[in-house]
């Protein structure tokens, strides 16, 4: 009721209303109570149905709010909430080509985290039916994406329908789309940060960030062990290292004058994520994302910083 | 002595005997739960702003609250020696706020709650 209301007396379009969410989801998700934080599915709901101008907008900005390698209650009801309006309201999905690259990145991701339990794997299985059928029926959009994509694949790789998928991708590129020549011309595009950077919450972001630009060298020990009692303290999250990595490497660019002060450096921050991280699995991932920029780098389109 | 009631202080201008302190300080350990004679549970923290740190005593539940990490405003708080230790208190009338966390650059040293010589001889509880 009230939401037809708000639909009726809005001029511009809801941006306000739009603005505002897009707001409390960034700032506030954190401490929004649960009838909240359904209150507000409930209202992405509604703008995706009325196809409200920007709703992707908040769909990709609630997309953010799940955390990579935490599968507690709350963090997994999130994530299927967003995936059920994303699966139900197809048509629109597909209507914007970053919001499907946005989340497929999001739930290839993700993916890694749902194993285990009985609940967890049938989000597995809806998530890979989800993502399979995006990068089957819209491959130039996920194409986007760039190398990451590679390195979120292959995570996924042993997965059977992402095994079918790799077999197209290494032997038969053009089913998927006749413009795609094959993994070398996805190896050679950089991702952009906004994907790099989708999968930190904001939270995650504030203390990253904060680190990298007003902590000194030598005094960085309290608040990583802040960051690792928070974010990084379960078998499950070792996953988020490296999503944390990428995030360093690729978005966290300083600028010349804090690289010549005595700020704790990207090396640094990226050391302590590798030497602490408890899981070998995670671990070698870790090393591989911190390679991935370097590997594939080319002087003209790629930035020195991102290696 | 008090100090003014809208301005903060920094840690390293608190002295034993000022009274109604506002501090911004950041919590960086909190120490074991001691019961007092009267049945209170109280709790030794070590807080630190970019001047240096000290210890504060926080009684009750506030003390199980905190954590390390926390941002914290005190108000109308008050310094005084215990056993030859600079510490903070909260006090009646005082409050702490939590205020934000983890974004708050702090230096450790100097440690303005080490027993020191200056404080021998003074007021002590």
């Amino acid at each position: 009721q009230c939401y037809r209301d708000l639909a009726l007396v809005s001029r511009d379009g809801m941006n306000i209303v739009l603005s505002k969410i897009n707001h409390i989801l960034m700032e506030k998700y954190l401490k929004l109570q649960d009838t909240c934080r359904t209150q507000l599915v409930w209202l992405l709901r509604e703008l995706v149905k009325s196809g409200v101008l920007g709703a992707d907008g908040v769909c990709m900005t609630f997309m953010k709010q799940i955390a990579g390698g935490d599968v507690t209650a709350k963090n997994i009801w999130l994530a299927e909430s967003v995936l059920e309006i994303l699966t139900e309201q197809r048509e629109w999905v597909l209507k914007s080509s970053l919001l499907i690259a946005m989340a497929v990145y999001t739930y290839l991701r993700l993916i890694v985290d749902h194993h285990g339990t009985a609940q967890l794997q049938a989000l597995r299985q809806k998530e890979v039916d989800f993502c399979i059928s995006l990068l089957r029926e819209r491959f130039m959009d996920c194409f986007m994406i760039g190398r990451d994509l590679v390195r979120l694949l292959q995570n996924v790789a042993r997965i059977p329908e992402f095994e079918q998928l790799w077999k197209d991708i290494i032997h038969n590129p053009q089913v998927l789309s006749a413009q795609f020549t094959g993994v070398l011309q996805l190896l050679q595009s950089r991702t952009s940060r906004k994907f790099l950077a989708c999968r930190l919450t904001p939270d995650m972001e504030t203390k990253l960030l904060f680190m990298t630009s007003r902590v000194r060298f030598g005094q960085q020990k309290r608040y990583q062990d802040w960051f690792q009692r928070q974010y990084l303290a379960t078998p499950d999250s070792q996953s988020l290292r490296c999503d944390l990595i990428r995030y360093i490497c690729g978005v966290v660019h300083p600028s010349n004058e804090v690289l010549s002060s005595d700020i704790l450096p990207r090396w640094a921050i990226i050391g302590w994520l590798l030497t602490t991280c408890t899981s070998n699995v995670a671990a070698s991932n870790a090393k591989l994302a911190l390679f991935y920029d370097w590997l594939f780098f080319n002087p003209e389109k790629d930035s020195i910083m991102n290696i | 002595m008090s100090a003014a009631s809208d301005t903060f202080l920094l840690i390293r201008d608190i002295k034993p005997g000022l009274k109604n302190l506002n501090v911004i300080f950041i919590v960086l350990e909190i120490g074991r739960v001691t019961k007092t004679k009267d049945g209170h549970e109280v709790r030794s923290c070590k807080v630190a702003d970019k001047t240096g740190s000290i210890t504060i005593s926080v009684w009750d539940e506030i003390g199980g609250l905190i954590q390390p990490g926390d941002i914290i405003r005190l108000t109308k708080g008050y310094a005084s020696l215990w056993k030859g230790c600079l510490t903070l208190y909260t006090g009646r009338g005082g409050e702490l706020h939590k205020i934000g966390e983890f974004c708050m650059v702090y230096s450790e040293v100097p440690n303005f709650s080490e027993p020191n010589s200056e404080h021998v001889g003074q007021n002590k509880l």
